[in-house]
């Protein structure tokens, strides 16, 4: 059995006095691509940030890896070491700092020196754009360009694991394609675990290792992805496909 | 009778120290602006507290430490200082002020806006709440010190002028020595006091660029048929302001801009959320930004009050307008913007000050009006911040986030 490199047992979060998510397992396998789908509401973007600590857990555990990280704030999980890289599904970059600021923020906790070049050498041979426009603000650069910006700033600190709300949200169906494709590239090429909450339900699971269905903040279905694509009620119900052949 | 009846360096220097003024106080509103994005309408409240506060610590130092009492010496590298010489200057003050002003900074954000950011209130909100607590630190001022204003200065006879400069360059030291007064407890022990304050920045620097001869020696006394008086006096204070506000505006830029604290501040301001999933504690950084901003004003005003003669509650409310006119026209989070727009700023009100006066003057352009249409129409230099503030709507209309805001701050905060 695969060791999970994220892991939330009986999940149960939500805002205030307000219960959003009730009661759910999931986790995340080492080198596994796992996407979380459901209707608008369903607590896909909850569950992820009560996994990071931007949520008020309610009950229930958080581990990456072994560690509890339950109940623990953000920068206190990122304090602990925890090898994490997030990209929210709004406000992903920080518009008033420049690429190469927003770079660094990816390594906020570490020394911004050797480790901190080394590792821009490598992203920016994957994302090369970056390079060219390293001095200008975030704010200046185009959707896809502003997801590849998230995209590095959350692989700067080399994580084991990479948790995307809705990388493709207000782009064009062409680029949404090129994102989710590298998104793919990055799970094969440096075998990074990612946890992907996705509207664009169908492609992303074909692209996918395993996935959730979310329905009210609850499981509705879960497994390996081609199993759930080959659902009947999943596909119409969830994936827009009213064709089962 | 001089072809130039005005004295335009004296203005020119007016404007200069008055600009140093609005730098110093900006700096704090820009910050909570930038940071957390929000009109802090409390930080005039900030700058009457910064004067209160410097002025009642130099009180129990004072009290304490009587200037040139020699009751304590203390030995450093094997020379002997007086502690009250050490202890009764302006830096020192103006650092209790700062820390002061910076912790009731940090308090407003523990009792008032953390709470309402928790419950998600907007902007406006916390813009609102903000007036509150102004007014009720404003209050509590008024309570407790009286609302009329407090003296600090009168002549002192044995003040000695020891210029030994060309007499050009007149620096005399103005024989001066502050007085607290109406504290009826400390007025008798204070009353009796040397003075607190190094001689030199109580001195009055006098530089004669051109003056009648028979008035005294200037550099270029053969241009006074045309130029008239022209000539700068300028307080040790109004120099410190005006070097001080320089000194702290490129200070906190840098920090701002080239720090991994400014860094942190600045990504805080943009995404709170994303903030903290890169590794930011950000609770901290609004309790830093509050306790900078609040501290700095406190600061700047220890400074300010130093050079007024006198100094009420009312002080940091008047000078409200003019420090938001100058975040508005510098543009929102640059400090850079903030020392040209108040150039701006002073340098309008100032010239509104000048052009006024003469127009009011016999044979000016008051008298010209009320004889050809028959009717008085004023030019009183009183309007002086009408039309500074003319000033600032005409270059917002030209480029409506500030000099050197960017389109996406001015956004962010409409």
């Amino acid at each position: 059995m695969n060791q999970s490199v994220l892991r939330g047992e009986n999940i149960i979060s939500g805002y205030g006095k307000l219960q959003v998510i009730n009661g759910v397992d999931i986790h995340v396998d080492k080198g596994e691509l796992v996407t979380i789908i459901g209707p608008n509401g369903s607590g896909k973007s909850t569950l992820i940030k009560t996994m990071i600590g931007l949520v008020d857990l309610f009950k229930g555990k958080v581990f990456f890896r072994e560690k509890n990280v339950s109940h623990m704030k953000p920068h206190e999980i990122i304090k602990e070491g925890i090898p994490l890289g997030y990209v929210p599904q709004l406000n992903n970059v920080f518009p008033s700092l420049t690429i190469e600021e927003n770079m660094k923020m990816g390594l906020y906790v570490a020394k911004w020196g050797e480790n901190y070049k080394n590792r821009l050498k490598e992203l920016f041979e994957l994302f090369p754009i970056l390079e060219e426009r390293f001095k200008q603000k975030a704010s200046l650069l185009s959707g896809g360009e502003r997801q590849m910006l998230a995209l590095a700033r959350a692989l700067m600190p080399s994580p084991e694991i990479l948790i995307l709300d809705e990388p493709t949200a207000a782009l064009a169906p062409n680029i949404a394609e090129e994102m989710l494709q590298l998104i793919v590239s990055l799970k094969k090429s440096v075998g990074i675990s990612i946890l992907l909450v996705e509207q664009r339900a169908r492609r992303s699971m074909e692209l996918s290792d395993r996935g959730y269905v979310l329905v009210t903040g609850r499981i509705a279905a879960e497994g390996n992805a081609n199993e759930l694509l080959a659902e009947d009620k999943i596909r119409k119900l969830y994936l827009g496909m009213r064709d089962t052949t | 009778m001089p072809v130039i009846a005005v004295d335009i360096i004296s203005n020119l220097s007016l404007a200069i120290v008055y600009t140093g003024v609005l730098i110093m106080l900006t700096i704090g509103l820009n910050m909570v602006y930038s940071v957390l994005k929000f009109s802090n309408f409390a930080h005039a409240e900030w700058v009457t507290l910064g004067m209160f506060a410097a002025w009642w610590f130099l009180q129990i130092l004072s009290f304490s430490f009587p200037f040139d009492s020699g009751s304590w010496n203390i030995n450093i590298f094997g020379l002997e200082y007086p502690v009250d010489h050490i202890l009764n200057n302006l830096f020192i003050q103006a650092l209790f002020s700062f820390i002061a002003v910076g912790l009731i900074g940090i308090l407003s954000e523990i009792l008032v806006f953390d709470r309402l950011r928790k419950i998600e209130a907007s902007p406006r909100s916390l813009t609102v709440a903000s007036i509150g607590i102004g007014l009720i630190f404003r209050n509590v001022l008024s309570m407790t010190f009286g609302d009329y204003p407090q003296a600090k200065t009168i002549d002192c006879p044995t003040c000695v002028n020891a210029s030994t400069l060309p007499s050009w360059l007149d620096l005399r030291g103005i024989p001066q020595i502050p007085i607290i007064k109406d504290i009826p407890i400390l007025k008798d022990i204070l009353s009796g006091l040397a003075g607190f304050l190094p001689n030199f920045r109580q001195e009055i620097y006098h530089i004669a660029f051109v003056r009648d001869p028979l008035v005294g020696s200037s550099l270029f006394p053969s241009l006074y048929p045309i130029l008239g008086t022209q000539e700068i006096l300028i307080t040790g204070f109004e120099l410190f302001i005006i070097l001080m506000s320089i000194v702290m505006v490129l200070a906190v830029d840098y920090m701002f801009k080239s720090t991994k604290f400014g860094i942190a501040m600045r990504a805080t301001s943009d995404s709170m959320e994303l903030a903290q999933v890169s590794g930011i504690n950000t609770k901290r950084i609004i309790y830093y930004t509050w306790f900078l901003a609040a501290g700095l004003t406190g600061f700047g005003a220890a400074f300010v009050r130093a050079n007024q003669a006198r100094f009420s509650t009312y002080d940091g409310f008047w000078l409200l307008l003019p420090i938001f006119a100058v975040v508005i026209l510098g543009g929102v989070g640059s400090f850079r913007g903030g020392i040209i727009a108040a150039f701006i700023i002073a340098f309008s009100r100032q010239a509104t000050n000048v052009l006024f006066s003469q127009f009011q003057s016999p044979g000016g352009l008051e008298e010209i009006i009320e004889k050809t249409i028959g009717f008085t129409i004023t030019f009183s230099p009183n309007y002086m911040d009408g039309v500074s503030f003319l000033v600032l709507i005409i270059v917002l209309l030209i480029r409506p986030q500030g000099i050197f805001g960017t389109v996406e701050a001015t956004r962010a905060r409409v």
